[in-house]
């Protein structure tokens, strides 16, 4: 995992490296979606209830058609350069 | 060369013997392939298919529901729900998790299916994983749990 957000002992809904796609995260107090670089995130959701950060993403990565809302630091957070970063909704 | 009839129902059995092992051996073969059923919360030690056929219940403060050892492991959580000890828990640090694959595993899969009630709901370090249409409810507690908002 390249790029570590948030605080230790936060929690985190889902942690990983590849491909998420189509999931909802909610409830987390860390972070919704944490992401390592090389990775694609398509369609995924993270509701921040009382979410500090919802999409955490290490570059570079393929990022398009999420949502991110209601986080209270950071609804997208992308770290570094080389992001498609496309048609996402994180206010 | 014609083969006399009487021959024929003894030819027709014996290939009948021959044949049916064989056909048990692939049924088998493809049982030990998976999808391998979970129950309950384990650790996963081989590579391979698994699909969860109930839902699974974790109470632990600490540790993990499903510990991932090996690489290339696909988990279908088949709409089953994996359940932790939260939201009304409070966790202490390093709280539960409900699916953890090592940094040093590639190549694993998890997909359909609920988390909830998790310190950390679903923890792939590894490189080459795919997440497909998880519902991850967390199980951080509200504000009065102690654990401070970032950068407070």
């Amino acid at each position: 995992m390249v790029g570590i957000f948030g605080l230790p002992g936060e929690g985190t809904g889902i942690s990983a490296t590849g491909i998420v796609t189509g999931s909802y995260v909610t409830g987390y107090r860390g972070i919704g979606l944490e992401i390592g670089q090389g990775s694609t995130v398509i369609g995924s959701t993270a509701v921040g209830a009382p979410g500090n950060v919802g999409n955490a993403v290490s570059c570079p990565s393929n990022v398009t058609d999420n949502t991110a809302v209601n986080n209270a630091q950071v609804n997208l957070e992308l770290n570094g350069n080389g992001f498609n970063n496309t048609n996402n909704v994180a206010p | 060369m014609r083969t006399p009839a009487v021959l024929v129902p003894i030819v027709l059995a014996l290939a009948a013997i021959i044949l049916a092992p064989r056909g048990g051996a692939q049924a088998q073969d493809a049982r030990e392939e998976g999808p391998f059923e979970i129950q309950k919360c384990r650790t996963i030690e081989k590579p391979g298919s698994y699909k969860l056929v109930n839902n699974l219940t974790f109470t632990g403060t600490t540790g993990t529901c499903l510990t991932i050892t090996a690489s290339f492991v696909t988990i279908d959580l088949a709409g089953f729900t994996i359940t932790g000890p939260g939201p009304a828990f409070v966790f202490p640090p390093n709280g539960p998790t409900g699916i953890v694959a090592g940094n040093d595993r590639t190549g694993i899969a998890v997909r359909d299916g609920t988390i909830s009630g998790f310190f950390r709901d679903v923890d792939l370090g590894s490189d080459g994983s795919i997440v497909e249409g998880l519902r991850v409810f967390g199980g951080t507690a509200p504000a009065t749990s102690g654990y401070a908002p970032r950068g407070s």
